[in-house]
């Protein structure tokens, strides 16, 4: 048998699937790393849990490989499609909680001589992830999507089952809690210098 | 109501360029594990069979097709009397046929022929 070209960088994510569904594993790895760091970072902020979160990116992949022999062209944007799994997983695993832990947080780097603007980072990542798990679930998944993933309105609707204008109003009223938050620790964190 | 989205926009943006500048990258380990996980559910096995009942039209033909076999085959082994009179009729009645005189004729000219 012919061995098929290695695909494009710049082939599109349908393209991938497809030639996956053909058998030809360089696609997989192509759209492994296309998905695969966006879906654990959404994971990640969703559950504050990194753990958690690589398992339910493995999950996602693998629901994709599943589905791939069966994708129609034009049904959906296979990232769109992979977000929405993954938001399904991460609210199955919020439900099963019992509470959320307050050490799930992930703690703040140590100190280090000559690192102060990372550890600023880091300390502005930690209090922006602490804000946003304080907010309910539905309002931190619009907000990660919108403003941290970069979807548009109406992707997020897609993913997650709403009209827009209720992805809208998901979103407006989760940056207000979290910019109520945030305020106070603005000058702590060195924000009044940007 | 727009001034306000304004100023919580602006309030919270250097908190998201922080944290979009923090998205994680894929750990090798879970690369490793995402990439077993392709390879074991490789279509690749089944193509030959995919192939051929695409080109046939798809499952819902071929269960046409085997149905229709299972009845020929049935009506071959236990014909109706309906199927047998219409047999006999279209071949008509059956017709002995002895070929001792065209053996006869062989031996006549064949090995002559050898024998010169």
């Amino acid at each position: 048998m012919a061995q098929a070209s290695p695909p494009a960088d710049d082939a599109s994510d349908p393209a991938l699937l497809a030639r996956y569904a053909r058998g030809d594993l360089a696609a997989a790895r192509m759209l492994t790393a296309r998905l695969g760091p966006r879906i654990l970072g959404f994971a990640t902020r969703m559950l504050g849990d990194r753990a958690e979160a690589e398992d339910v990116t493995q999950e996602t992949m693998l629901r994709l490989w599943r589905v791939a022999p069966d994708w129609q062209a034009g049904q959906a944007q296979v990232s769109t499609w992979a977000f929405r799994v993954a938001a399904n997983l991460c609210t199955d695993r919020l439900r099963r909680r019992q509470s959320v832990a307050l050490d799930a947080v992930a703690e703040p780097p140590d100190d280090a001589p000559g690192a102060v603007a990372t550890l600023i980072a880091a300390d502005r990542d930690a209090a922006l992830q602490a804000a946003l798990a304080a907010l309910p679930d539905r309002q931190r998944q619009a907000v990660v999507l919108r403003h941290i993933e970069g979807l548009s309105n109406p992707e997020i609707a897609q993913i997650m089952d709403l009209g827009v204008e209720a992805v809208e109003s998901l979103t407006a009223r989760g940056k207000r809690a979290l910019a109520a938050t945030l305020a106070g620790r603005r000058d702590e964190l060195g924000y009044t210098d940007d | 109501m727009t001034d306000r989205h304004d100023r919580t926009d602006d309030l919270l943006d250097g908190w998201f360029q922080t944290a979009r500048a923090n998205t994680p990258g894929l750990p090798a380990e879970l690369t490793a594990r995402i990439a077993a996980d392709a390879a074991a559910h490789l279509p690749r096995q089944h193509a030959g069979l995919s192939a051929l009942i695409a080109a046939l039209g798809g499952w819902r033909p071929l269960a046409g097709m085997a149905a229709a076999g299972v009845a020929g085959m049935w009506i071959g082994a236990f014909p109706p009397d309906a199927v047998s009179d219409l047999t006999g009729a279209l071949l008509g009645e059956s017709v002995e046929v002895d070929f001792s005189d065209l053996y006869a004729l062989a031996d006549d000219t064949w090995f002559d022929g050898i024998e010169g």
